[in-house]
């Protein structure tokens, strides 16, 4: 027996994962939306949005969410009515049902911050309740017939005041008739504690007549019960069967989690559909339905084909808590000796974290017990100590994995920035996604999202054409936007591309020069005037707009992009359009390093980005101010930097030196360095305020000695290398290189 | 009007043992016919184990992909079947109890 305190305290527990569902239906939701008016004809997508729908709307009602009840029925209504046939989705209504998605958005965040809806936003509200039903065709009792789980999901629906819908499951024993019980009796009788709305019998537990014992009692049933009575009276009502029945008994506003609870009691050996059944998730009726549907698509299907799963019919057509049929599959999976479990688990991300930074301890204390190994001589020793890095190695790889999300839900959500902002522009805009699959750090996906949404307003402000300037000039009325994603060489690469006007040259020379950003009349070679674009305060808008013109230059784009240890890069043709690569490290934990020496000081490069080493050559003499020089490789001139003299570090230089050739995109370059010490695992730290103007470095490490060494960044090296000495009158940055950091690195 | 099967007056726990034989012959007859029609006019009395043997029935029937059609049933039997959850039984009756 629960109470209220109890109840109270279980709402408050399970509040926050009903909002967080609540975000991930409603995402859903906006995602299928945008599908469905790719292929309006999909019946799948459609039930898809049906069920995530009634899916807030039934959790909601647990939590006893009217705002959200209310409001999600007439979304709910009007996706009935669509599922019907009665209406198609047409672009106005699409925007209606996008809108009031975000008021559903707007309810739950405002649940989750305890904040009282604002009078404009209920004003907002009731305005598309009224459209709502006027595109439901007014017909407000249309919803009676969609079909509705019984137990737990709407239990505040159809209920007359002072009532409270409960949803029973009784189940006799086969000596309840001889032992001189009458169930009708018993069903009367509890229906006199208030009003039985629905029983279901299951007719098909009762067996035909061959062998049947008529005096065997083989019945069950399910049925609501709206009541004011308590959990004590309605038990106390089968107080006298209690010996000869499996009763349970689910209280009104119970959530899937209770009803999960019940499934998990269960007997072993049950179907999944009787599983259900026996939870009063789905009525022996709509796993009838299920079960015909199934055989007829499976049919469809033919022999090659697959057949749609119990589940996912169920949960479209009996509208069943998602949560719910994971749990019955996940009985029915652990009662399979041997059966796969491929289930999710949903971890906290603190805990993750927690464990990545404990990770990151272990391979620094690992590289010292490691060195100590070594200084040992001793030969156990140093071999239990390779096993033992050789398993942190394997435990860093699978941790991090774990962290490893697909970008693609991040893509995804563009759908809607490009067809609203295309609307508003007059502009018709196709958005590609392609590897979307692709994974990288949830930490970079989370805070990459931001630059990519200005990189896209920016190419649907700036860069695409209206219809009519397409056709103009020669190009199809539509245009296009592809968001893609790949790996290569360790990091992500991910591409903005458009097939607009491309980036005029000429506007963004005069731009740059009335903002004296360089000299006036200085006109840079073609990569370096695209590359003005990424400087502060630059627009070559003709007028800031409300889209792109936010204030937010490009150069924030950029500045962002390589505070995650990432680079931007933008490519144009003029009149055949933009695009703007963005390369990121996998993760922004630990990595992969090749350890290298010059004099006292110790550096890491990223192992992904080093190509070959060439050790042990005579040391090139002519190098200039700032550590520039070239090197002969295979025939080939290769710009190498010395790193003793970018950073001024104050040691004498070795005879012999070697050099390691790094790539960085489509450049390759040489890095001088004295001592070549070998694969490192790099657990990534940031750097201090002293460091974080050094270029070419993006972060630091510990050693096992307990030495600090600092993290190259090959992309910004790289550019430290192949840049020419002076581009304009301007003095270049390269100075700030040069910095004394020796006492630094000590 | 007077039909070849029709269930007594008393369909419960005490009558049900001698109804199930006649049930079982009944299931068996009229083969050619997608419905086996049995008069419930008279049924005036009525538990749960009565309804589960007509559910039986009915299942029986259904997998001979027949189909069982009570004749005028008592609202007795009706109100019944209702509050069991088994109104199928009485969802396709015959409420002019016409001769076969």
């Amino acid at each position: 027996m629960s109470t209220p305190q109890a109840d109270d305290d279980i709402v408050n527990e399970m509040l926050p994962a009903f909002i967080e569902e609540a975000h991930e239906q409603s995402d859903a939701l906006e995602q299928l939306l945008l599908q469905l008016e790719e292929a309006p004809d999909d019946r799948e997508l459609l039930d898809a949005l049906f069920r995530c729908a009634h899916t807030i709307k039934g959790s909601a009602g647990v939590f006893g969410l009217d705002q959200v009840v209310t409001f999600t029925h007439h979304v709910e209504a009007l996706l009935h009515r669509m599922r019907e046939g009665a209406l198609a989705l047409t672009p106005a209504l699409s925007t209606l049902l996008l809108q009031s998605n975000d008021v559903i958005r707007g309810l739950v965040q405002g649940v989750r911050d305890a904040q009282v809806e604002s009078p404009e936003a209920a004003q907002h509200r009731e305005a598309l309740v009224s459209r709502l039903r006027q595109a439901t065709t007014g017909d407000d009792g249309a919803l009676t017939e969609v079909p509705v789980f019984p137990a737990a999901a709407d239990a505040t629906s159809g209920v007359s005041p002072g009532l409270r819908r409960w949803h029973i499951a009784v189940r006799f024993g086969q000596d309840t008739f001889r032992h001189g019980i009458d169930p009708l009796t018993l069903l009367n009788y509890v229906s006199g504690l208030g009003d039985i709305p629905t029983v279901v019998c299951d007719t098909q537990a009762v067996p035909v007549l061959d062998g049947f014992d008529p005096e065997n009692c083989h019945l069950s049933f399910q049925f609501s019960l709206d009541t004011a009575a308590t959990r004590e009276e309605i038990e106390q009502a089968f107080k006298f069967v209690r010996e000869d029945c499996e009763l349970h008994i689910i209280e009104p506003g119970a959530s899937p989690k209770d009803v999960i609870a019940l499934i998990e009691a269960m007997p072993d050996n049950m179907r999944l559909g009787d599983i259900l059944v026996a939870a009063g998730a789905i009525t022996r009726v709509q796993l009838t339905q299920g079960l015909n549907s199934q055989s007829e698509a499976a049919v469809v299907a033919g022999a090659s084909g697959a057949a749609p799963l119990l589940g996912e019919l169920l949960q479209s057509s009996a509208a069943i808590s998602p949560n719910v049929v994971a749990a019955a599959l996940q009985k029915q999976q652990r009662q399979r000796a041997g059966g796969d479990d491929n289930s999710f688990i949903r971890v906290h991300a603190d805990r993750l974290d927690e464990v990545i930074n404990l990770l990151g301890e272990l391979v620094i204390a690992g590289a010292g017990a490691s060195v100590l190994a070594h200084q040992t001589q001793q030969r156990a020793l140093k071999e239990a100590n390779q096993q033992v890095t050789r398993l942190i190695e394997s435990i860093r790889n699978s941790t991090l994995k774990l962290r490893m999300v697909p970008i693609g839900e991040t893509f995804s959500r563009f759908r809607r920035v490009v067809r609203d902002t295309a609307s508003e522009l007059g502009k018709d805009v196709l958005l590609d996604i392609v590897g979307g699959e692709t994974e990288l750090d949830k930490a970079m996906v989370e805070r990459i999202a931001d630059p990519l949404m200005h990189l896209v307003r920016n190419a649907l402000d700036h860069g695409l054409e209206t219809p009519e300037q397409r056709l103009a000039a020669g190009k199809t009325e539509q245009a296009r936007l592809t968001l893609s994603a790949c790996h290569e060489s360790g990091s992500i690469l991910i591409r903005i591309i458009d097939n607009g006007r491309g980036v005029q040259r000429d506007k963004v020379l005069q731009r740059a020069w009335e903002r004296n950003l360089i000299e006036p009349g200085f006109t840079p070679p073609d990569d370096e005037v695209l590359n003005l674009i990424f400087a502060p305060g630059f627009s070559t808008a003709e007028k800031v707009t409300n889209l792109s013109g936010r204030g937010v230059g490009m150069d924030v784009v950029r500045s962002n992009v390589e505070a995650l240890r990432g680079s931007v890069a933008i490519s144009s043709e003029a009149g055949q359009g933009s695009c703007i690569d963005i390369r990121l490290p996998l993760t922004l934990a630990i990595i992969d390093g090749f350890l290298v020496g010059v004099g006292q000081s110790k550096f890491i490069l990223p192992l992904d980005a080093v190509v070959e080493v060439i050790a042990n050559r005579a040391t090139a003499t002519a190098i200039d101010a700032s550590g520039r020089s070239c090197v002969e490789l295979r025939g080939q001139m290769l710009p190498v930097v010395n790193l003793r003299t970018l950073y001024a570090l104050d040691s004498p230089p070795p005879e012999l030196s070697s050099v390691v050739v790094v790539r960085a995109g489509a450049r390759r370059f040489g890095v001088v360095v004295d001592a070549l010490l070998g694969q490192h695992q790099t657990v990534i730290k940031p750097l201090g305020l002293m460091l974080r103007s050094l270029r070419g470095v993006s972060g630091s490490s510990i050693l096992g000695t307990g030495e600090v060494a600092l993290i190259f960044d090959a992309t910004s090296l790289g550019q430290l290398a192949a840049q020419p000495r002076t581009v304009s009158g301007k003095p270049q940055r390269s100075e700030d290189a040069g910095s004394p950091i020796t006492h630094s690195i000590q | 009007m007077r039909l070849a099967r029709t269930l007594p007056p008393e369909l419960t726990v005490y009558t049900i043992g001698e109804l199930y034989p006649q049930c079982q012959a009944w299931s068996h007859a009229d083969m050619e016919h997608a419905s086996l029609r049995v008069g419930a006019e008279a049924v005036a009395e009525v538990d749960a184990a009565g309804v589960q043997l007509l559910l039986s029935l009915s299942s029986t029937l259904q997998a001979q992909r027949r189909t069982l059609q009570l004749v005028t049933p008592s609202e007795v039997l009706s109100t019944a079947c209702q509050a069991l959850g088994a109104a199928c039984l009485v969802d396709n009756a015959d409420m002019k109890g016409q001769e076969l």
